[in-house]
């Protein structure tokens, strides 16, 4: 079977090959490879792919025998639903419940009711779309103008609940049904409801709404499952905006910005036309010529050879286009992946990158996928070098992050699987064989969840200088609403979808400190990130979540850092509760005012589930002060990824310091590489330590001045300060302001 | 046709349409029928599941007036019926083809869903 699967492969990538030789440009090589997989994959078997067994049902329902059968028809209806057709898929829900007899059962009422509610968030939150739109808890603009689709759906939660008492998964829909209709809680039968919902339960660390301003800047792609850079792809200092979507036939968006609060869409002119697919995009340099390039991750869920697809390497040339160099880079592979981490394992100046694949074999299926360590051979090629450095996990990887935990100097891996194992890679050093790991998760205590995971990274939660993990449980064997009631009504179900926070102990070790965290929430997070929204020194978390089930109907969630002690939620106050399907997530200050908004790409697993991307602009959180470092390696890779900041400084007569790594935040959500610290009350920065990644050659930077955008190079004892226009987002016609009632209202 | 009942099953993993082992809206007699191809019936048998089916649908026909239809009420409230049918059903079968009738009521649904449509599969994924 895997002698089959290898001869496959490389009688795909002989057919590849050909085909380059014909192209007039490796952009038009990629493009025509992912064009020949897209066709190839539509097919009934695979399990992502409804419109072609929508064709195959109609072909069905065409045929004299099974013109008429409940079981097509049925299937048909739902597979309507995942095409994004849900009047047709109601109608024939209402058709076959017509016709039902003395033996009919209850099981199809859950797939009627979801229907309508779908017809709902169809009618109202994407037909009419208002910022407001799906945000838990649902009220304002937000409540359904068009009622039907939840008025139905009410109607069928109420019988089944009547049948099934204990069906958590309806009495959370029925929750939310009623919540689209503005009458949560007040009618909503005493025994279904859910108190609770619509509030925070830390009243203390309530924020003021954040307002998605993404509709206003046309930035509200509509689409699947993707993922998201923000980053200053053009080098003028300016944030910009990349995005992909997981199906080979979604497209990437390059939103440029135009320096005046406003963003232009160039990805034709980027080159980028075609470049499809992608669950998660990150940036690199991996040729440090200074000039982010972008890699794209795809395949991703797709089991059966059908996520056996490229990932993307796009070089970028400076005149604002890219050009894909996967196969003359030696990145050309065929497994399915969204995500990698991009890192100097060997301290030798240059990027390299570690991709985490999914195995599937524990599905039946042979599957020889392994996690890959590419090392930059400072020439613009890679060379696989897994097998030497003892790095080929082979698991269902839905995550990787890289960090020194253990302050050797060496740059460690961290790999979060559906298989339920997890893994912490030492990074030996140098050898005589090059880099080498060894895995040390039994010694680090990481071994003890035992359950499925997804995103996951390092990051530094309590400032006490070491980098802490975050994985997140991803773990369920029903849809999510049923999790999320379990937890409203006092009988959470242990572990899940919650984020599970490691200490670090500063001795190799790490300690679970999810529930004193207060992240023992059911999350199910799929896109994250982190960033500071309150310039406090303490890094904040955003979870975009879901799962393909559109029953699984969760609001995103967003957690505040209360002085690296615990997490508050915030999801409520700040109006971020997005209850469609959450990926990529990145925070950025992108109008250089010292505040992060986040962009969060939205939108499911199939074409039905498609939905408006959001940018939620901070409305200042805090008045703390702030610092942006963009660093410049030169001995270190030149976007200095890896590098380490640690600020000190004097606040309230308190001297602390704030720690950060330079990277893009998570495994899913691509912030930007330019570090935004925030420092609290403090006046000054005492000192500004950078360790630069590879070498680890140390530079201070005493007394400096908040609230300003420096730009770092490595041996240079004076910074430079860069100048950026403070940006107001503006819609073509007029500024995009904080709504008056809304900021009225919070402290 | 067989082959393309098979593959619509693997593609869609096909749920009971509300139905577990017999068409809706067929009569008693061709429920029966039904049946005696799928448990083998014996011809007494058969004849005696006609008669269960009679009057269980001549009691599904008062329901059906009584709730003017309304489907969902009329599920819940058909639910003691269906109970009592199969209750029957069972009381003419031997032990074999009561066990077969069994996995024939069982839909194929997992009780509110693995969460995954017909994606990946969490349960698979063990």
């Amino acid at each position: 079977m895997i002698k089959k699967k290898i001869t496959a492969a490389l009688v795909m990538l002989c057919g590849f090959t050909i085909i380059a030789s014909c192209q007039s440009s490796s952009n038009e090589e990629m493009v025509s490879i992912l064009k020949q997989i897209n066709k190839k994959n539509f097919t009934i078997s695979n399990p992502f792919n409804p419109e072609a067994k929508l064709a195959y049902c109609d072909s069905l329902l065409k045929t004299k025998r099974l013109g008429k059968s409940p079981e097509i028809l049925f299937s048909k209806a739902s597979l309507l639903l995942k095409a994004g057709q849900e009047q047709q898929s109601v109608n024939i829900y209402k058709n076959l419940m017509d016709n039902i007899d003395y033996m009919s059962t209850d099981e199809m009422l859950p797939d009627q009711a979801i229907a309508y509610m779908r017809l709902g968030e169809r009618s109202n939150c994407m037909l009419n779309h208002t910022g407001s739109s799906c945000i838990f808890p649902i009220k304002d603009d937000g409540v359904h103008k068009l009622q039907t689709g939840s008025r139905k759906a009410i109607d069928i939660y109420k019988t089944l609940l009547k049948l099934r008492p204990g069906d958590y998964e309806s009495r959370w829909l029925i929750n939310i049904a009623y919540m689209t209709l503005g009458e949560y809680p007040q009618k909503v039968p005493q025994n279904v409801l859910i108190p609770g919902l619509n509030i925070d339960s830390d009243t203390a660390y309530q924020v003021k709404p954040f307002v998605d301003v993404a509709a206003s800047l046309g930035l509200n792609i509509n689409g699947r499952a993707g993922g998201v850079i923000v980053d200053d792809f053009n080098n003028d200092g300016y944030l910009d905006i990349m995005t992909s979507g997981w199906d080979l036939s979604d497209p990437m968006h390059y939103f440029q910005n135009n320096q005046d609060g406003t963003f232009s869409d160039r990805t034709e002119a980027a080159g980028l036309t075609g470049i499809t697919g992608g669950l998660n995009i990150q940036q690199t340099d991996y040729n440090n010529d200074g000039k982010l390039d972008i890699f794209v991750l795809r395949g991703a869920w797709l089991t059966k050879g059908f996520g056996n697809q490229p990932s993307s390497l796009l070089r970028n040339n400076g005149d604002g286009t890219f050009t894909d160099v996967t196969t003359i880079s030696g990145l050309f592979m065929l497994h399915p992946t969204q995500t990698a981490t991009w890192a100097d394992f060997n301290n030798d100046g240059w990027l390299d990158v570690f991709v985490g694949n999914e195995n599937s074999e524990s599905m039946y299926f042979a599957d020889e996928s392994t996690c890959q360590l590419y090392m930059n051979n400072r020439n613009g090629t890679f060379t696989n070098v897994t097998t030497a450095a003892h790095c080929g996990i082979k698991a269902f990887v839905k995550g990787v992050t890289s960090a020194d935990y253990d302050h050797d100097g060496f740059v460690d891996v961290f790999i979060s699987t559906m298989d339920g194992h997890k893994y912490l890679l030492k990074n030996k050093g140098k050898t005589e064989a090059g880099v080498d790991f060894e895995d040390v998760t039994a010694q680090s205590g990481l071994d003890q969840i035992k359950q499925r995971t997804f995103t996951t990274w390092f990051y530094d939660y309590n400032n006490d200088g070491w980098p802490d993990l975050m994985v997140a449980n991803y773990h369920f064997e029903r849809t999510l609403g049923y999790y999320s009631a379990a937890a409203a009504l006092g009988k959470a179900v242990p572990e899940a979808g919650n984020i599970y926070l490691y200490k670090n102990n500063h001795d190799g070790t790490f300690t679970n400190v999810t529930k004193e965290a207060g992240l023992d929430k059911v999350v199910y997070s799929m896109g994250a990130n982190f960033g500071d929204i309150d310039n406090d020194g303490y890094l904040d978390m955003y979870f975009g979540t879901g799962n393909p089930d559109f029953r699984s109907l969760v609001p995103n969630k967003f957690f505040r850092n209360i002085g690296g002690k615990r997490f508050a939620d915030i999801t409520s106050s700040s109006r971020m509760g997005n209850l469609q399907k959450g990926h990529g997530v990145a925070f950025a200050d992108l109008r250089n005012v010292g505040q992060q908004d986040i962009f969060a790409e939205m939108g499911g697993a199939y074409i039905g589930d498609s939905y408006t991307s959001s940018l939620y602009m901070n409305p200042g959180v805090s008045n703390n002060n702030w610092i942006s470092l963009k660093l410049n390696g030169t001995k270190a890779n030149n976007a200095a990824i890896g590098s380490h900041i640690k600020l000190t400084f004097v606040e309230n007569g308190v001297k602390r310091s704030v720690y950060r790594d330079v990277n893009s935040g998570g495994s899913f959500g691509s912030s930007p590489l330019r570090q935004e610290m925030g420092i609290g009350q403090a006046k000054v920065i005492d000192e500004i330590e950078i360790k630069w990644a590879g070498s680890g050659a140390v530079q201070y930077f005493k007394n400096v001045a908040p609230n300003q955008f420096l730009n770092i190079t490595e041996g240079n004892a004076q910074y430079k300060t860069t100048q950026l226009t403070k940006l107001i987002f503006r819609s073509k016609s007029m500024p995009v302001c904080m709504p008056m009632q809304m900021t009225a209202k919070t402290n | 046709m067989r082959k393309f009942l098979l593959l619509c099953c693997m593609f869609i993993g096909l749920a009971a349409a509300g139905n577990a082992q017999t068409k809706p809206g067929a009569k008693p007699v061709e429920k029966s029928k039904e049946l005696q191809k799928q448990l083998k019936l014996t011809d007494k048998q058969t004849e005696k599941i006609a008669a269960i089916y009679q009057e269980s649908s001549e009691k599904f026909e008062k329901i059906k007036a009584a709730d003017k239809g309304d489907n969902t009420k009329m599920l819940v409230d058909i639910k003691p019926l269906r109970a009592t049918t199969i209750s029957n059903i069972k009381a003419v079968l031997t032990k074999t083809q009561a066990v077969k009738y069994d996995k024939l009521l069982k839909g194929t649904k997992a009780a509110g869903g693995s969460g995954w449509g017909d994606g990946w599969s969490a349960t698979n994924g063990q």
